[in-house]
C-alpha cells in the first residue's frame, strides 16, 4: 500500500533530506569526538573562573495625553560566568533573572533565562570555534553590550531590538579577530532559526549569519553583517527578540500562517576618541514569502508579502571631566504595511542624557526622551515625553 | 655647545626609558618586537604569540600605581578606563581575563612559573632571562 505522502514529487527531496540528516549526524559525532579528545588532552590544567553579576534599576515619569505615569522598575539581574578551562578552551554564560509583570504578592514572579552559554576553542587569532547559545553578531550593540546595562551608552536598546534584530543564535560559530594591520574580524554562524526555541528546532533549515568588521584604530570598529532565516508559519520563538506588540501573533487580525524569508543587513560604526564617543546602528530588513508555501495560503499575498524596512540609531556622547558625560540619541524605525511579520510602524525617539560613573562598576544615567511618529499605522506611535533615571552595576 | 647637545640627548634618552616599562615574558620569540606589539597585547588585541602559542596577560591589582602606569602606557588613558576596557572585553567573550596579582614582584613570580605569560614592570627589574628588549 502506498503511503499518502510518498508521491513521486516528494520522493527525491525526502531522499536528499535523509542523506543530509545522516551527513549532519556524522558531522556532529566527529565534532564531539574532536572536542572530547582535545578536552581530555588538556584536562590536567586548572580552570580559572570569574563570576560577575550585572544588574540595574530604573525609575521613570511619563507624560502622555496630559496624564502622568510614574514607576520604579527592578531590572534584569544577570549572572555572568567566564571560565578559562584550558589555555585554548573557555566557557562563558549569562543567566538572567528578571521580574515578570504580574499583580498581587502571591503572584510575584520571576523568569529565568539562559541568555548565553557557549564553549569556545581558540586555535589562532584567525580561527576560533564556538558552540552553544550566543548573541547573534549582527551589529555592534548585540555583539558587545549583551545584557550588561553597565555598558549601555543609553538607557534602552535601539528600537530595532523589538522589531528585526534576531538577538540569539543557538548553534555553531567560526570566528576570527585582530587579523592584520586593520584588525580584521569575521563571524560565521549557523544556528537554529528564529522559529525555534532552546530545546528544539524541528527543521533542517538553519539561520545563517555572516559578519565582518575592522578596527583601524584603538576603540574604533566598523561592522557589516548579513543574516538570513526562514520564519516557519510566521511564528517566532525565543531567539527572535521580536517583542509582542510589534509582530503579528497567532490568531491576531493580519496574522497569516505562511513561511517567510527574512533577510537582515546591518551596518555599525563605533568610535571613541578623546572626549567624544559615537555609535551608529543601521538596519535594512527585507521580508518576503518563502518559495515553500501552501499555494492556498498565499493567494493575493504576492505583493503584500514583500517589504523593505529600515531602522537607524545614533548616539553621540561627550565627556565632561573624568566621570561625567552628556549625550544625545536619535532612534528611528520605518516598517512598511506590506510586511507580513512585523506590523507597520514609523517611530521616532529623541533623547538627551547625562551619565555619571561612580566607579568602573557603578554608573547612573538620567535621560529626557521625546517619542513621536506616525499614528495612522498598525503600531500607533506614542506622543509622549519621558524622564528616566537608571542605576547600573556590576558585582564580583 | 656640543656638551649641551650631549646632555640634552642623554636627558631625553633617560626620559624615554622612564616612559617605557620593562617587558618580561616566559616565551621564546624569534622576531624582534615593537612597543606597539606589546601595547596591542595589553589592550586585548592579541591572544597568541607568533608561533601560535596562547598568551596570558599578567596585571597588578587595580589599586596599585603599577596598574595606573600600565593603563597610561598601553591605553593612553587612566586606570579607570583600563578596568572598563578589560571588563568589557571579557564580557563580550572576545578575550580571556588577565591574571591579577598583588604587585610587580608577584608579576615576576607568575611569569616565571607560567609559560606563555607576559607582564610589565615599572618600578623594579626582572631577571635578565625574562626581559624582552623592544625595538
Amino acid at each position: 500500500m502506498k503511503h499518502p505522502e510518498s508521491s513521486e514529487h516528494s520522493h527525491a527531496p525526502k531522499e536528499v533530506s535523509l542523506r543530509m540528516r545522516l551527513w549532519l549526524q556524522k558531522c556532529a559525532v566527529l565534532t564531539s569526538s574532536i572536542w572530547l579528545l582535545a578536552l581530555s588532552a588538556r584536562s590536567q590544567e586548572q580552570p580559572v573562573t570569574q563570576l560577575h553579576m550585572f544588574g540595574h534599576m530604573t525609575s521613570s515619569v511619563e507624560l502622555e495625553d496630559d496624564g502622568y505615569l510614574s514607576e520604579f522598575t527592578l531590572g534584569e539581574h544577570d549572572f555572568f560566568v567566564q571560565s578559562k578551562l584550558t589555555s585554548r578552551f573557555s566557557f562563558l554564560s549569562e543567566t538572567v533573572v528578571g521580574p515578570v509583570n504580574s499583580m498581587g504578592h502571591g503572584n510575584a514572579d520571576y523568569k529565568v533565562s539562559i541568555e548565553r552559554a557557549r564553549l569556545k576553542y581558540e586555535y589562532r587569532e584567525w580561527l576560533s570555534l564556538i558552540v552553544g547559545k550566543m548573541h547573534s553578531p549582527v551589529n555592534y550593540w548585540n555583539d558587545v553590550y549583551h545584557h550588561g546595562r553597565l555598558f549601555f551608552p543609553t538607557i534602552d536598546r535601539p528600537q530595532s531590538f523589538g522589531t528585526s534584530i534576531p538577538i540569539h543564535s543557538l548553534g555553531m560559530r567560526l570566528q576570527g579577530q585582530n587579523i592584520g594591520k586593520f584588525n580584521f574580524g569575521y563571524d560565521l554562524v549557523v544556528s537554529n532559526g528564529m522559529s525555534s526555541n532552546d530545546v528544539q528546532d524541528n527543521s533542517l533549515q538553519k539561520s545563517v549569519t555572516a559578519a565582518i568588521h575592522v578596527k583601524p584604530e584603538k576603540q574604533t570598529r566598523i561592522s557589516l553583517s548579513a543574516y538570513y532565516d526562514r520564519i516557519n508559519d510566521n511564528m517566532v520563538g525565543t531567539h527572535a527578540g521580536h517583542s509582542g506588540p510589534f509582530h503579528y501573533n497567532m490568531g491576531e487580525l493580519g496574522w497569516r500562517p505562511v513561511n517567510l524569508s527574512f533577510e537582515l543587513y546591518c551596518f555599525s560604526f563605533y568610535r571613541k576618541k578623546g572626549n567624544w564617543e559615537i555609535l551608529l546602528e543601521t538596519t535594512l530588513n527585507r521580508t518576503s514569502l518563502h518559495k515553500e508555501n501552501d499555494p492556498a495560503l498565499t493567494v493575493g499575498l504576492e505583493e503584500l508579502g514583500k517589504s523593505s524596512n529600515t531602522t537607524a540609531y545614533l548616539y553621540t556622547g561627550r565627556k565632561l571631566g573624568n566621570r561625567n558625560q552628556i549625550y544625545t540619541l536619535l532612534d528611528l524605525t520605518d516598517y512598511e504595511d506590506r510586511d507580513l511579520h512585523i506590523k507597520s510602524n514609523q517611530l521616532s525617539k529623541f533623547g538627551l542624557g547625562w551619565q555619571h560613573e561612580f566607579s568602573p562598576f557603578l554608573k547612573s544615567q538620567i535621560q529626557l526622551e521625546r517619542y513621536t511618529g506616525d499614528q495612522n499605522l498598525e503600531v500607533v506611535a506614542p506622543e509622549k515625553w519621558a524622564f528616566r533615571v537608571r542605576i547600573a552595576y556590576c558585582l564580583f | 655647545m656640543r656638551a649641551h647637545f650631549l646632555l640634552l640627548f642623554l636627558g631625553l634618552s633617560l626620559f624615554c626609558d622612564a616612559q617605557n616599562p620593562e617587558v618580561i615574558v616566559n616565551q621564546e620569540l624569534q622576531d624582534a618586537v615593537t612597543s606597539d606589539d606589546i601595547k596591542s597585547i595589553f589592550i586585548g588585541e592579541q591572544s597568541f604569540w607568533p608561533n601560535g602559542d596562547p598568551l596570558c596577560v599578567v596585571l597588578p591589582r587595580s589599586q596599585t600605581d603599577s596598574f595606573e602606569q600600565t593603563a597610561q602606557w598601553a591605553l593612553e588613558s587612566d586606570g579607570f578606563e583600563y578596568q572598563k576596557l578589560w571588563l568589557s572585553l571579557v564580557f563580550q567573550g572576545r578575550s580571556n581575563a588577565p591574571v591579577f596579582v598583588k604587585n610587580e614582584r608577584e608579576i615576576i613570580e607568575y611569569v616565571q612559573d607560567h609559560p606563555g605569560c607576559i607582564g610589565l614592570l615599572h618600578s623594579i627589574s626582572g631577571p635578565i632571562e625574562l626581559q624582552l628588549p623592544l625595538l
